[in-house]
């Protein structure tokens, strides 16, 4: 039994409350619903005892879990009975084989042999045997998230809380997941966060609004039209063969890619940003051609092309360096000698268009990571280039910022410019491009 | 107890303290000699630009000093390059892991080793994220920018921290202390 009485929160960095007066108890699996910095995290960081033996800040209320606060035990106390798995399960991971990531809670508890059964047993009933050997690292994130789960349920923890598990995951390792889900949700409690509306076996479910319970949470429908064009090839690929050292991934590849907005599809690993780089001259092919309006760019190299296209890739984290967010959006702009005037325009039309008028004087770091994120499509946004590259733009945003996307997407279409986006969000496209098999 | 890596260990850290030049040079060809052992000639050779760093000790002490220093210094790099590199290329962490808890190391310093060397791989991948994300923003590295660096290395100290950050919580909430 999960239990939380008036349970409140502010971080020792922030002013406001993460999460305040929250009042629930559950014994059964749940979903935990809420937008982007809703306190979900925080939430599941409490139940496992993260919050207050590593994060610090002030609580008011109580947790009980099972009859124990985590406040009152030491958190590898709390590990025995709450296993938490975080939205980025390789981060978890220290060992070189699963299995050993698996067995290795269990070795000081018993002997190896009793261990190894329960590690047989475990990946069996998750159907990660065949993984048992591999090197955790080198998974697709549909099984990282599996051996994570596994990892916590061989420890023998009762409750599992899962923190948006569904963040890098294709449509089957979707279902996959969800699978394992449904077959462990009624014998153990999980606690599964989630951003965005997800078909589920779990009925059980509250809702966090900035911070709060809430009745119920109204998930908007992602509005989003294609608009009418006039078609027209931006880009066309020529029996293109590429990869990495040896291995090809593209093998004899030709697209011809129309304006207006073209998505590209396909499994994990099957290419997708691969194909992406290639339009953005971070990677060269081993043979074939690539012309990008009219011209032939396959030599090009990437910072050449940059001004024609921008990128924003999946990490938020691997683009930002700069100190605050309006210096990240004027960036490229500079990098272009973009006129004085032009840049400070455009730097304030792009913060307002995306919602990030009120932080564009913080310091980038302070920002929550669906901000992060609109910041690093903003700022592709704002140097106009003719074709805007995107790989898994979703990611990490909640159904707001989403929109808040592709409204954008929508009116630069409209003005003449081309997208291009690698994800498994289904939305309409002018055209689609199917990866793998 | 694994002779490999007692072998290797004992050469690299040989490879600082050998006094003669003779006995360096052999004890590259007897290194050469064990990856042929293990068909990774290829890959041993294969340093990419410390081979740059290699010829910049050489030159140095040709200019500063004299020949046979040069050699004796490009010998020893070499040595300790291709020695470490063998281990990387051969030794597998949990082979590592054993042996130094043969050699009876305190676990502590068994764990930041071993996780260290567990994290070689996620680091390149982390650099060549964070190189193509800031080239795909117009960052040429070509050019002599020291601005272009410092997009490279702010990025890639945020994400090692966060990985270092979220792999300590995640340790503590899988009961490391109990070890």
């Amino acid at each position: 039994m999960i239990r939380l009485n008036n349970y409140s929160f502010t971080y020792a960095k922030g002013s406001l409350p993460a999460l305040s007066n929250i009042s629930f108890r559950t014994n059964e699996s749940t979903v935990i619903y809420g937008n982007n910095a809703s306190g979900k995290t925080t939430l599941l960081h409490s139940i496992c005892g993260i919050i207050p033996h590593v994060i610090e800040g002030r609580r008011e209320g109580e947790i009980f879990v099972d009859g124990f606060s985590p406040y009152d035990i030491s958190i590898s106390k709390c590990a025995e009975k709450v296993g938490i798995i975080f939205q980025n399960a390789e981060s978890m991971f220290f060992n070189h084989t699963v299995e050993d990531e698996i067995i290795w809670p269990l070795l000081k508890k018993m002997p190896k042999k009793k261990a190894r059964s329960v590690v047989r047993v475990t990946s069996e009933k998750l159907g990660i045997s065949s993984l048992l050997q591999r090197n955790p690292f080198s998974l697709s994130e549909g099984e990282k998230q599996k051996v994570a789960i596994a990892c916590a349920l061989a420890a023998g923890s009762d409750y599992v809380l899962l923190d948006e598990p569904f963040t890098y995951l294709d449509a089957s390792s979707k279902r996959s997941l969800k699978k394992v889900i449904k077959n462990f949700s009624k014998k153990h409690t999980l606690l599964i966060s989630t951003a965005r509306k997800e078909e589920m076996s779990v009925d059980n479910a509250i809702f966090l609004d900035r911070g709060r319970v809430s009745k119920s949470l109204k998930f908007k429908k992602i509005k989003f039209s294609l608009p009418k064009i006039a078609e027209k090839n931006i880009a066309s690929l020529r029996s293109v063969c590429v990869g990495y050292g040896k291995k090809e991934v593209l093998k004899n590849f030709s697209a011809d890619l129309r304006n207006g907005l073209v998505v590209v599809r396909g499994k994990n690993g099957s290419g997708k940003t691969t194909f992406l780089k290639l339009l953005n001259g971070l990677l060269k092919p081993f043979s074939g051609k690539i012309i990008l309006f009219g011209r032939e760019v396959t030599d090009s190299s990437a910072p050449q092309l940059f001004g024609t296209v921008a990128t924003a890739f999946q990490n938020p984290l691997h683009q930002l360096f700069l100190p605050t967010v309006s210096e990240e959006i004027e960036f490229g702009m500079k990098n272009l000698n973009f006129p004085e005037k032009t840049i400070h325009k455009s730097t304030y039309l792009r913060a307002s268009q995306f919602a990030l008028a009120p932080h564009l004087h913080r310091f980038v770091y302070e920002l929550s990571g669906g901000t992060k994120k609109l910041l690093t499509l903003a700022a592709a946004f704002s140097i106009s280039p003719k074709l805007l590259i995107f790989d898994e733009p979703f990611a990490f945003l909640d159904s707001n910022n989403a929109q808040i996307f592709l409204r954008n997407v929508e009116k630069y279409i409209k003005k003449g410019g081309s997208v291009v986006m690698a994800t498994h969000e289904n939305i309409p496209a002018h055209q689609t491009i199917y990866l793998g098999d | 107890m694994n002779l490999k890596v007692l072998a290797l260990l004992f050469i690299s850290v040989s490879a600082i303290f050998v006094p003669s030049a003779l006995l360096l040079l052999s004890l590259i060809f007897y290194l050469l000699f064990l990856s042929a052992s293990f068909h990774k000639v290829r890959e041993l050779l294969n340093l990419g630009w410390l081979w740059l760093f290699v010829l910049f000790v050489f030159l140095t002490n040709f200019l500063f000093f004299s020949f046979t220093r040069a050699v004796f210094f490009t010998l020893r790099i070499i040595l300790i390059f291709l020695s470490l590199n063998l281990f990387y290329l051969t030794v597998s962490p949990n082979e590592f892991e054993s042996v130094l808890r043969e050699l009876k190391v305190p676990f502590s310093l068994i764990f930041i080793s071993t996780t260290a060397y567990r994290f070689v791989p996620l680091i390149r991948k982390d650099f060549e994220m964070v190189r193509n994300a800031q080239r795909a923003r117009g960052v040429s590295f070509k050019s002599r920018n020291p601005f272009a660096w410092f997009s490279l290395v702010v990025p890639l100290l945020n994400v090692w921290l966060q990985r270092a950050e979220e792999l300590a919580i995640s340790l503590e909430c899988r009961g490391f202390r109990n070890n």
